[in-house]
């Protein structure tokens, strides 16, 4: 009888039912997307980093990883010491640092972020042309898209590759012309970046610090991955010049960073859901008013208060079952929308996400919306339970 | 002799209501008595404002006496908790108001029919008792209208037919005519007489003289009390 009443109570109020449906829809849109905010940077850098398949990161003292100019000294025979250990499936270093390019000698030579690598690199970089197994032998250079675009080359082209411009730049010491081997993207690239990956030897000598024999980062991937906790406090203990990161600690880092969208999102969110529960309590306490003379002949032919109120509840609930979905698809359009606007923001890698969908997040604007239309019935269910039944068929009739 | 009088069903033993307001006590209905037996049709009349609805009210259950019993076949009802007295509501007792009260998004046979669901009768059970009841009123060729599509006079005998869906010992009227014409006034008159020619008890308020004239008994009040 409840679900009976509650039906055709909504289906009886056509326009007040469309309005309400749109009012919730669009209040559950921002709270999904605020829901969607609030987690979704760090759920999508949390993909970036799981698809790299890597367990533990070494980076210079005080430096998250390709953040600062920052280098460990002597990388290699540390990398050597660390792919002793058995626990280590593969450890690998990498050189972050700036080189420049040009096609042909005499154009002006453009900057470009360069990643130096001594083996195969496919945590760093997905490709997307060539066949090369490694920018190492024989020696290449292998460009993001955006670099390829901008310079033209193809798989097979060569460009010229220098160190900053100084005067040994201009006796051409530190010059070399190398092939594109490969084309593709580095996980971590802004849309508009100019990046390519290029040999480790290469890219030190090129900055003039081969003989310090510098690395920006040394990524591990363990045997069991389970052992980072454990592997990673000895390698904090061995290598007191190293910050380690394990996955977790990683975006732990990032969590702490995003405080402002947590606040942000939480701010808002707040503020959708408070909409959202004034929305349908005034609707159903306007409603309530339009129907207390019927409520107090229900009451008056005996249906229970306990049956009336429930009827209040599934009213309220009903409202918000019909205005979820649209809700919740009008938040991911929305989602989408703000998502490419504040990544056209500078430096911002082009796989991260604002807003991410995930199932956590649906379901807590789900259970939201719910908890606002339960709210929502509260006072008209405190109401319709203590009705008056005498005084208000009285003032019906009067 | 013994077995003539039919049992009664509805009592009211000196009963008082009185109300506080800002302005002071007021003394809506001052010590009346009313016996009720199975079969009697008995019109409540006098002024407005002399507690005709105050005095319906406590014998329906839905108010309570500031002193005073209402005795529901022998037994006291008027001070049981909320909960009980909707249960002797719903099954005891029959409402027919003025304004008819019928919920609008429902046909005359949904309307005649929530009582029973309330009362968990089983679906099959409710329809053949809200047709044979809506025949009973003659509304069979109404059953699946909406209140909006019938006529004053056919949406008070759905209401008579609500009232009668859980087979209540006694029916209760508030001005059941008020809001009619001469000719449904008539129509639902007969029927009120109808009901208690067949057994059930019907008490009904009322300003309106015929329906008064075919009661039999008549109780006037005036200022709260009994008139002489």
């Amino acid at each position: 009888m409840v679900f009976f009443l509650a039906w055709r109570n909504l289906v009886r109020s056509r326009t007040r039912t469309l309005l309400l449906w749109v009012g919730i829809s669009v209040s559950g849109a921002l709270l999904y997307d605020m829901v969607m905010l609030s987690g979704g940077l760090e759920a999508s850098f949390g993909t970036m980093l799981k698809q790299m398949n890597l367990d533990i990161r070494l980076t210079p003292r005080g430096a998250l990883p390709f953040t600062a100019d920052a280098e460990i000294r002597q990388g290699t025979p540390l990398v050597e010491e660390i792919r002793r250990d058995p626990r280590v499936a593969k450890a690998q270093g990498y050189y972050g640092t700036t080189l420049y390019w040009r096609v042909k000698p005499g154009d002006v030579p453009r900057p470009a972020f360069v990643i130096g690598v001594d083996g195969p690199a496919p945590e760093m970089f997905r490709l997307s042309s060539g066949s090369a197994r490694t920018p190492t032998s024989p020696p290449s250079i292998w460009l993001n898209r955006h670099l390829a675009a901008e310079s033209g080359a193809r798989v097979g082209d060569t460009l010229e590759i220098t160190g900053p411009p100084s005067d040994a730049v201009m006796r051409g010491e530190t010059r070399v012309r190398l092939p594109v081997g490969a084309i593709g993207e580095f996980r971590f690239d802004s849309a508009t970046q100019n990046s390519f990956l290029a040999p480790l030897e290469v890219a030190r000598r090129l900055r003039g610090s081969g003989d310090q024999d510098p690395l920006s980062l040394i990524a591990l991937r363990l045997v069991r991955p389970s052992e980072s906790p454990s592997v990673a406090a000895d390698l904090r203990r061995r290598f007191p010049q190293c910050e380690v990161y394990e996955t977790r600690d990683l975006l732990a880092r990032v969590r702490g960073q995003l405080t402002y969208f947590t606040q942000f999102s939480a701010i808002l969110g707040s503020m959708s859901f408070i909409v959202a529960w004034l929305l349908i309590s005034t609707l159903l306490v306007l409603s309530l008013n339009d129907r207390v003379g019927e409520f107090a002949v229900l009451r008056a032919i005996g249906i229970r208060p306990g049956r009336l109120v429930q009827v209040m509840l599934v009213e309220s609930l009903v409202f918000v079952l019909v205005s979820v979905p649209s809700g919740l698809l009008l938040g991911l359009v929305t989602a989408g929308r703000l998502d490419a606007l504040l990544l056209r923001g500078p430096g911002l890698p082009a796989d991260l996400h604002f807003f991410v969908a995930t199932g956590a997040a649906t379901l807590r604007t789900v259970a939201l919306l719910f908890l606002a239309g339960a709210l929502g019935a509260l006072y008209p269910m405190i109401r319709v339970a203590r009705l008056p039944i005498s005084s208000t068929l009285h003032e019906a009739v009067t | 002799m013994s077995d003539v009088n039919p049992p009664v069903v509805l009592e009211a033993r000196n009963v008082t209501r009185e109300y506080v307001v800002p302005a002071g006590t007021v003394h809506a209905l001052g010590g009346v008595s009313l016996q009720v037996r199975a079969g009697d049709f008995v019109a409540v009349t006098g002024p407005s404002g002399c507690g005709k609805s105050t005095l319906l009210h406590l014998l329906g259950l839905v108010d309570e006496p500031t002193s005073g019993e209402v005795l529901l076949r022998g037994e006291p009802a008027g001070n049981l908790g909320e909960s009980r007295r909707a249960s002797l509501r719903l099954r005891s007792i029959g409402f027919i108001f003025q304004r008819f009260y019928l919920l609008p998004m429902l046909t005359a046979e949904e309307n005649v029919s929530l009582p029973m669901m309330e009362a968990g009768v089983p679906a099959a059970e409710r329809r053949e008792r809200a047709r044979e009841l809506l025949d009973y009123v003659g509304l069979s060729n109404r059953m699946g209208h909406q209140p909006s599509q019938l006529s004053g006079g056919e949406m008070q005998r759905v209401a008579i037919a609500r009232a009668l869906s859980n087979r209540p010992g006694v029916v209760l009227g508030d001005e059941p005519t008020g809001e009619l014409d001469a000719t449904n006034n008539e129509h639902v008159a007969r029927l009120l007489a109808r009901l208690a020619a067949d057994g059930t008890a019907v008490v009904v308020v009322t300003h309106n003289p015929e329906l008064a004239s075919m009661a039999g008994r008549v109780l006037r009040l005036r200022d709260g009390r009994e008139a002489e």
